[in-house]
């Protein structure tokens, strides 16, 4: 236990020492205007000394890991949003900040996951809430970048998408721990073809993928029916050539895909220019400042990842990659060790959407898949994804923390 | 122009800080599979029916019940899912009832939490003696 705390230590201090070089460099090149950006960005290595610190204290048998990698995210995220748009760096620490206290928030609430289980009625609550907040949108919802999926409440902007992921995998959770006949799982089909449409009237390609993906993948887990699973690939694929005709904004994107170059001052100029910006950065990068990340469009939050491939180089990139396989091995780690079947399902059901969402984005900026706008978690700029991917990380450590507690009363007896 | 060299320079040293830096967590992530594997190492000691019907192996952390989970299953009706689990810390090896419902005995007495186990000890889970060899 000791030798563990003493090497997650010598991580966090290579985290502050990329955080002092990057941003040695940025000031020199941005040259900043107030004297806030500076305050603000001496308080980030504060806050995560002091979130890993409370994290040793208060859950010495907790995912430890979750708050070094995420340290690293975001702070790969800060240097990338400062380089390319120093306006937004502010906003972007007082979320993450928010980030870490609900982080905290969630652990000690989720270890009493057990009363999500027990609550009455509550598949007909949890999906309720869901269909509630992703309809929201569809009536007082605003239009930004193509998808009507944004609330305003006097100019900030929340997404309640992000929100109502991990509200439906709860329900996912409930309905799959009792319910697996064949009668059940075709409801349930119902039920998320009716998601699916909410999110195809909102034009939100990105989020309809992953709740669709994230269903299949918790029938799979729960049921390890092959025959479902293949009716339900089977059904995607099937899905995606309807759309393709009916919905230009699918054809749009599926043959910006396909071929690129068609139309590069139009339709493909978002994807043209992240792959140009991928090409310029090469094994090591063009260094930070020198390259021209500022070409891309949306570049702070959907394609953050073209503009760290550009300064930061492949090797750069893959670390990011690697970081978050090593996030999805706790979260499955989790998922295994969880004490009972709900716990399971739910640490299943929140890695899988989270580990879905970073292979949709990262695989749409580099045009392995169609390109589908959702952020990357703890990098992108974006308030609410920031937000509830913490919210995800702290409810995996709680039900980590449940599965611990015997350990803990025994340590203290002896 | 400074600035654009101080950059080329300090990329391969932002690169190899973060290569470092990953370094690190996938030595904790080693650590922790090692610790894993820790838990399933089979020790010398031994618990065997009184009867003589059957010896199981101890591991460094065994648990005993009723359930498929246990590493040693008892099926008999007045043994615990999970009833009671044996450590080793250093040498010596500690039981640890987990709230059975009859109860976890070490020679007659019924444990509270945790007791030490030595050589030939007896303990009885629900309607079962087990004769615990080092």
């Amino acid at each position: 236990m000791e030798e563990y705390i003493k090497t997650g230590s010598k991580a966090m201090k290579n985290v502050f020492w990329i955080f002092v070089i990057a941003f040695l460099l940025l000031f020199i090149h941005n040259k900043p205007k107030g004297f806030d950006t500076i305050y603000f960005t001496l308080a980030f290595p504060i806050l995560i000394y002091i979130v890993y610190y409370l994290h040793v204290r208060l859950f010495p048998l907790g995912e430890i890991q979750f708050i070094i990698l995420t340290s690293f995210l975001t702070e790969m995220g800060l240097i990338m949003i400062y380089r390319v748009t120093p306006d937004l760096l502010i906003k972007q620490i007082v979320w993450i900040a928010i980030g870490f206290l609900l982080y905290f928030i969630s652990s000690y609430i989720s270890k009493y996951y057990d009363l999500l289980y027990k609550l009455k009625y509550g598949e007909a609550i949890y999906i309720a809430l869901t269909i509630a907040l992703l309809g929201s949108t569809l009536i007082f919802g605003r239009e930004i970048g193509g998808a009507k999926n944004w609330l305003t409440f006097d100019g900030i902007y929340v997404q309640p998408a992000e929100l109502a992921k991990i509200i439906y995998i709860i329900f996912l959770a409930k309905y799959l721990c009792t319910r697996r006949e064949t009668k059940d799982i075709i409801i349930l089909g119902l039920i998320t073809l009716a998601i699916l449409g909410i999110f195809v009237l909102e034009k939100d390609l990105g989020m309809a993928f992953l709740f669709y993906a994230t269903t299949v993948l918790l029938i799979f887990v729960s049921t390890s029916n092959l025959l479902y699973t293949a009716v339900g690939i089977g059904l995607f694929v099937l899905g995606g050539i309807i759309s393709y005709f009916l919905f230009w904004h699918v054809r749009v994107r599926i043959e910006a895909w396909l071929n690129p170059w068609m139309d590069v001052p139009g339709k493909t100029y978002q994807i043209v220019q992240s792959l140009f910006a991928i090409a310029a950065g090469g094994f090591f990068g063009t260094g930070l400042g020198m390259g021209h990340p500022e070409y891309i469009p949306v570049v702070a939050s959907d394609f953050i990842f073209s503009a760290i491939c550009e300064e930061f180089g492949l090797l750069g990139a893959v670390a990011i990659i690697l970081v978050y396989f090593v996030i999805m091995y706790r979260g499955i780690k989790v998922a295994l060790n969880a004490k009972d079947g709900f716990g399971a399902l739910v640490a299943t059901g929140l890695i899988s959407m989270f580990s879905l969402q970073v292979f949709t984005i990262i695989g749409g900026v580099i045009k392995f898949i169609p390109l589908t706008g959702v952020t990357l978690p703890f990098v992108s700029y974006g308030g609410s994804s920031m937000v509830m991917s913490f919210v995800t990380l702290g409810m995996l450590n709680g039900i980590a923390l449940k599965e611990e507690q015997q350990d803990v009363q025994f340590e203290s007896q002896y | 122009m400074y600035y654009a060299i101080a950059s080329q320079i300090l990329k391969y040293v932002l690169i190899f800080l973060i290569y470092l830096f990953l370094y690190r967590v996938f030595k904790i992530v080693y650590m922790d599979i090692k610790g894993a594997r820790y838990e399933r190492q089979i020790t010398s000691a031994k618990l065997s029916f009184l009867n003589g019907e059957r010896t199981f192996n101890l591991f460094e952390v065994t648990t005993i019940g009723r359930s498929e989970e246990c590493d040693i299953v008892i099926e008999s009706p007045y043994v615990s899912a999970r009833h009671a689990i044996i450590r080793k810390r250093g040498k010596r090896f500690y039981i640890q009832d987990l709230n059975s419902t009859n109860g976890t005995f070490v020679n007659g007495k019924r444990i509270k939490g945790i007791a030490k186990i030595r050589n030939n000890d007896v303990i009885t889970l629900g309607d079962v003696e087990l004769k615990f060899i080092l």
